[in-house]
């Protein structure tokens, strides 16, 4: 049976998801060695690649708002004739934003080439570590349910029933849920090693995936307050 | 057991009464949803500002003391004629700095709200609908407080003698603000709805709903 008096309330407006992070830096090319005046030594020894920067962390999703409580009614009916049935419903929770995913760690930087002399060399130098991938961000958390509504009924006479639409006392809105937590950035590669022998540098680390956010609570339970006044009491009264 | 119809309109011209109304306020003024709504979405009535089909009058209401009597439920019923009000949420007294914020920054609801903080401001609405709705004497404290944050305001009044509710031709009353229908006779007819978007009280001498074991 459709209502004959209906309430309905607006949800909560849903969380926005975080920013993602930035990628970190790729790291610098490393340098050669220089070999001695006379060629017998390596007078410098060249340098590894640079590390790869870590990227930055996701933003956090923001928080799903409070959904719109239901609308109070409140009547005086002196007389109802027929079924009136109530139907009110609370906004539910706005659902949290997805964190933002973790920046990229950055590449790490090549490693030099092996330099010859005629009777000595200078070795390659070792690719850079890949940098760490960024954290992802969290979830927002999701908002709480709209609270129901409080409906008072007083009446002088009735023919009739009132009634919830659905016939049974209806609860307050759910609350959103929590957004998802953001995913962790990828883990930059290790440079290569120097041609001649430089090792390659190893990778860095993925991200770790962000937190999700906790879900909204549930709104208060509605109400329905039926009062039937006595007509004695009205004409005592003269008033209401 | 329905009274008769004179008895039950002599007890509905004290209802109006209370209200500053008599029945001749309701008269002549009759809708039906199908025939008034221009909108192909019913008939809405409130507030003027609310791009409705029939605006109300608005009317400044001072206190939450006065909509007390405009939409709320008589103490009396509580302290003298046995009514439970269990089913009223009445928060805590405010806290004892929320009276000196109140005397500090009476005129700038901003500053009162800083002052007050979310804590209390959070149980300022559930304070009001207590005082409407309930035993206004247990949240006494609380009354100057809902003066200050929410009153006055403006609060619409639709009067009526007759209103005709049609199917797929929901009545609607919206705001913004609160709205009173005074009606002498609401009829729903078969698969009718009314549709309400704000806070609304209904002071109805017959309210009839067609096609139902009534």
């Amino acid at each position: 049976m459709a209502s004959v008096i209906g309430a309905p309330s607006a949800p909560g407006p849903n969380g926005t998801a975080g920013a993602a992070g930035t990628g970190g830096a790729n790291g610098g090319a490393g340098s050669s060695g220089t070999l001695s005046s006379d060629g017998k030594t390596c007078g410098t020894t060249g340098t590894d690649g640079g590390s790869g920067g870590n990227g930055s962390s996701g933003g956090a999703g923001t928080d799903g708002g409070m959904g719109t409580p239901a609308v109070s009614i409140n009547c005086y009916y002196q007389n109802i004739v027929g079924d009136l049935s109530i139907m009110t419903t609370a906004g539910a929770g706005g659902n949290g934003g997805a964190g933002g995913a973790g920046g990229n760690g950055g590449n790490g930087g090549n490693g030099a080439a092996s330099v010859s002399g005629t009777q000595s060399s200078c070795p390659a130098t070792n690719g850079g570590v890949g940098g760490n991938g960024g954290q992802g961000g969290s979830g927002g958390n999701g908002g709480n349910g709209g609270n129901g509504a409080t409906v008072v009924i007083r009446y002088v006479n009735m023919s009739g029933n009132v009634t919830w639409g659905t016939g049974s006392q209806p609860t307050g809105a759910p609350g959103g849920t929590g957004g998802q937590g953001g995913g962790g950035g990828s883990p930059g590669n290790g440079g290569s090693g120097g041609s001649g022998g430089g090792s390659p540098g190893r990778n860095g680390t993925p991200g770790n995936v962000g937190a999700n956010g906790t879900g909204g609570q549930p709104g208060q339970p509605s109400q329905l307050t039926l009062v039937q006044v006595p007509q004695s009491l009205v004409l005592r009264r003269q008033a209401i | 057991m329905i009274m008769d119809s004179e008895t039950s309109n002599e007890l509905f011209a004290l209802r109006l009464k209370t209200l500053g109304l008599t029945p001749a306020d309701l008269h002549g003024k009759s809708y039906d949803t199908a025939r008034l709504g221009r909108t192909g979405k019913g008939l809405f009535v409130g507030h003027p500002d609310g791009g409705v089909d029939i605006p109300g009058h608005v009317r400044t209401v001072n206190s939450v003391a006065e909509m007390k009597v405009l939409g709320g439920i008589p103490d009396f019923h509580f302290t003298e004629d046995g009514l439970s009000d269990n089913y009223v949420d009445y928060p805590p007294p405010p806290p004892p700095r929320a009276q000196a914020a109140l005397a500090e920054t009476s005129d700038d609801i901003c500053a009162l709200s800083l002052s007050l903080g979310a804590e209390v401001c959070n149980l300022i609405s559930k304070a009001t609908t207590a005082f409407l709705l309930g035993n206004s004497a247990k949240v006494a404290e609380w009354e100057p407080i809902i003066n200050a944050m929410s009153f006055p305001l403006k609060g619409t009044v639709i009067n009526a003698d007759t209103i005709v509710v049609q199917p797929g031709e929901p009545l609607v009353i919206s705001g913004p603000g609160p709205v009173q229908v005074n009606a002498n006779t609401i009829q729903v007819l078969p698969g009718g709805q009314i549709i309400v978007q704000t806070e609304v009280t209904f002071n109805v001498n017959n309210f009839i709903v067609e096609g139902s074991n009534g």
